[in-house]
């Protein structure tokens, strides 16, 4: 998000010699079918996939009229796999990659894949679409120009009508898979496969609490099974259980994985290893319980943990100019406001900072935060703009970093983030957040909803 | 690098140096130089800067409109200056002036010009110097949701009369630069909408042929497979 303040002529200046693609924008015709966000989207049957060609998907009549945001059944409703040879590409002004696909007698059809960043979070579509982009990344460099390739290719997708355009490689009935949920590239060369994640990977909970960290599966080459989780090394008085207790078939999905410590549970710090398998294939993770004595109350001791003081009175924050916000163009995790960091795409800092002190008496101190990054940068391997979190003394000497994040973490949506501070018991500490952006493209770090839950 | 990168940017000084060359010379474009890409992966019909000789045309196969209304929204903070807003009066109803040679075109392929319907003002300063075609798409998408402009009948054509200072893009192509009006249809929930941009220019003259063009050639060629 660009925000206007000072340097408007740097401002102007990048705005008239940028190229228009850099503020990313999103279509309008029929956006919500191409995305997922329809009224008719959960007649999409995303737990099975019907193996298609190009020539049949080419067959029928286009609807008339083809429904603004509306499907059109079974061609819209349903998972299509198509195999055929990618022959041009193109990122679109609304973000969309514009992929042409042939088959072997010279047909040929459009399939797209959409920016996660114009998908609404409440699509279905959103991982599979983010797993198609990134899977396309990896192989190509999506220009605004039309590239040429040759290479077999192993589409998923949803179909959809769109409106005959002129479009580059459309099918006569107009008939394109949009979106796109995966591709692999040479497909019977690739190994079906999926990777597992946990998220935090750190968790606390008190004796005769429960605390919970989600578990989450991505599929390549090809994989489509049911993934069954389990979780091992427990400790003594500790369950876990996964919700749901498997990620369905294609094995895409996320899991709530639930620890629960009775009141007899040992204490300590445990590493449990999450285990996953289908389709042959397993892949374990690992995340860290540590179980505190019980008998405590757990305590929230930051204010205005929101930040729903709103810009007038943050106190007890101390932030820098500017930071806190209720705009719709960094909405909050909860509530009306948020603290948004940087976003300005000029040299600037912005800090956060609470001054508390974790009672000397506490069994378990965590500090947790909701984080949303977004940005204009376009590398994937250099971090330009920074978000340090930091544990300082009361006199601004650091003690611990935290964590650090930066434009190479960007992602839609909000995401967790979870620390144990119990080592700071005793004393009396800032938490300090500081983001730091470089003199172009924008980075926003945008913190909400943070929490220093202290057991004791 | 990046700081290298902005300096250079800075020291161009105006928007036609390095950069602006290099975009000219890597814009995609459709085999008929009179179509170009737009944003979203489809074609429209451009009004090029010379465009003071048309070639013959050619039918396609595909609709022509019976008839057309213009429907004008002078669309952009700067037509709220006076002098700027005087202009309008010239735009209204762009076939309205007898001889006029694209009325008579539309008359050889028996096309009726309706006289134009109320014209809408949106003065609204908008967020960004650039405004592309889903920009203007979605602006359309608002104005009819909030119903500020009629609904689209058959023979109804959206006229947008950009306001000094926007400058116009079509995929890679520039307003001004590369075409001096276009035309494309998108479909939203209302139906099925024909419009015609025009990005402002200083010639009164050029600015009311090019949106004269640009509304025939909707006419003859309103989904891309009629005259052109």
């Amino acid at each position: 998000m660009q925000r206007l303040r000072g340097s408007r002529l740097l401002l102007a200046v990048l705005l008239l010699v940028v190229p228009t693609t850099l503020f990313a924008q999103c279509g309008v015709e029929r956006w919500s079918v191409k995305t997922g966000t329809d009224a008719d989207v959960g007649l999409v049957n995303l737990n099975s996939s019907t193996n298609t060609t190009i020539a049949a998907l080419r067959a029928p009549a286009a609807p008339n009229p083809i429904p603004a945001n509306n499907r059109v059944s079974p061609w819209e409703t349903t998972e299509w796999v198509l195999n055929a040879t990618l022959t041009q590409y193109k990122l679109e002004s609304d973000s969309d990659y514009h992929l042409v696909l042939q088959d072997a007698g010279g047909l040929t059809m459009i399939v797209e894949i959409p920016s996660p960043s114009c998908v609404g979070a409440g699509s279905p579509f959103l991982s599979g679409i983010t797993n198609a982009r990134n899977e396309f990344n990896a192989r190509f460099t999506a220009t605004t120009s039309f590239q040429t390739a040759n290479i077999p290719v192993q589409v998923k997708g949803v179909g959809m009508f769109d409106f005959l355009h002129g479009q580059t490689g459309v099918a006569p009935n107009g008939i394109e898979l949009h979106p796109v949920l995966d591709i692999i590239f040479n497909p019977g060369t690739q190994t079906p496969d999926f990777a597992l994640t946990a998220s935090p990977t750190t968790v606390s909970v008190a004796q005769g609490g429960t605390k919970t960290t989600t578990i989450s599966t991505t599929v390549s080459g090809g994989f489509n099974s049911a993934v069954s989780l389990s979780a091992s090394g427990l400790p003594s008085g500790v369950t876990a259980a996964f919700s749901p207790t498997s990620i369905a078939a294609p094995g895409s999905g996320s899991s709530t994985l639930t620890f629960t410590a009775n009141s007899t549970a040992a204490v300590g710090t445990s590493t449990i290893t999450i285990n996953a398998s289908g389709g042959g294939v397993s892949h374990s993770t690992t995340v860290s319980l540590t179980v505190s004595t019980s008998g405590g109350t757990t305590t929230q001791i930051l204010g205005n943990p929101g930040f729903e003081n709103g810009s007038t009175s943050p106190a007890p924050w101390t932030v820098t100019s500017g930071v806190i916000n209720n705009s719709t163009s960094e909405p909050p995790h909860a509530g009306s406001w948020d603290a948004w960091m940087d976003g300005y795409g000029t040299t600037h800092t912005d800090t956060v900072l609470q001054q508390v002190t974790i009672p000397a008496a506490a069994t378990a101190a965590t500090l947790t935060f909701f984080l949303h990054i977004d940005t204009a940068e376009t590398s994937t391997t250099t971090a330009f703009d920074t978000l340090t979190v930091q544990v300082r003394n009361s006199s601004g000497t650091v003690l611990s970093t935290l964590a650090t994040f930066s434009n190479l973490n960007h992602a839609t949506g909000y995401s967790q983030k979870s620390f144990n501070l119990l080592s700071f018991k005793g004393q009396t500490i800032q938490i300090f957040f500081k983001g730091v952006e470089d003199s172009t493209l924008q980075t926003s770090f945008v913190l909400d909803d943070v929490n220093l839950n202290v057991t004791q | 690098m990046k700081k290298f990168a902005l300096g250079i940017l800075l020291l161009c000084g105006t928007v036609t140096c390095v950069l602006s060359a290099q975009q000219q010379a890597s814009v995609d474009r459709p085999a008929d130089p009179n179509f170009a890409f737009d944003d979203d992966g489809g074609k429209a019909q451009i009004v090029p800067v010379d465009f003071s000789v048309a070639g013959p045309k050619t039918f396609h196969g595909g609709p022509v409109l019976a008839s057309a209304q213009q429907v004008s929204i002078f669309l952009g903070v700067g037509w709220g200056n006076t002098q700027v807003r005087d202009r309008e009066t010239s735009l209204l109803d762009v076939t309205a002036s007898a001889g006029n040679a694209q009325v008579t075109e539309l008359k050889q392929h028996s096309i009726k010009t309706m006289r134009a319907a109320p014209k809408l003002e949106d003065f609204s300063d908008l967020s960004q110097s650039k405004v592309n075609d889903l920009t203007i798409q979605q602006k359309l998408s608002d104005l009819l949701k909030s119903k500020a402009i009629p609904a689209p009948a058959a023979e109804t054509v959206y006229v947008i009369f950009l306001a000094p200072g926007i400058h116009s893009t079509l995929g890679g192509l520039q307003g001004g630069v590369d075409y001096v009006a276009y035309h494309n249809f998108v479909n939203l929930e209302a139906g099925e909408i024909h419009y015609v941009v025009v990005p402002f220019h200083e010639n009164a003259d050029t600015h009311s042929a090019a949106a004269t063009r640009a509304f025939a050639e909707t006419a003859l060629n309103p989904n891309g497979q009629g005259w052109f």
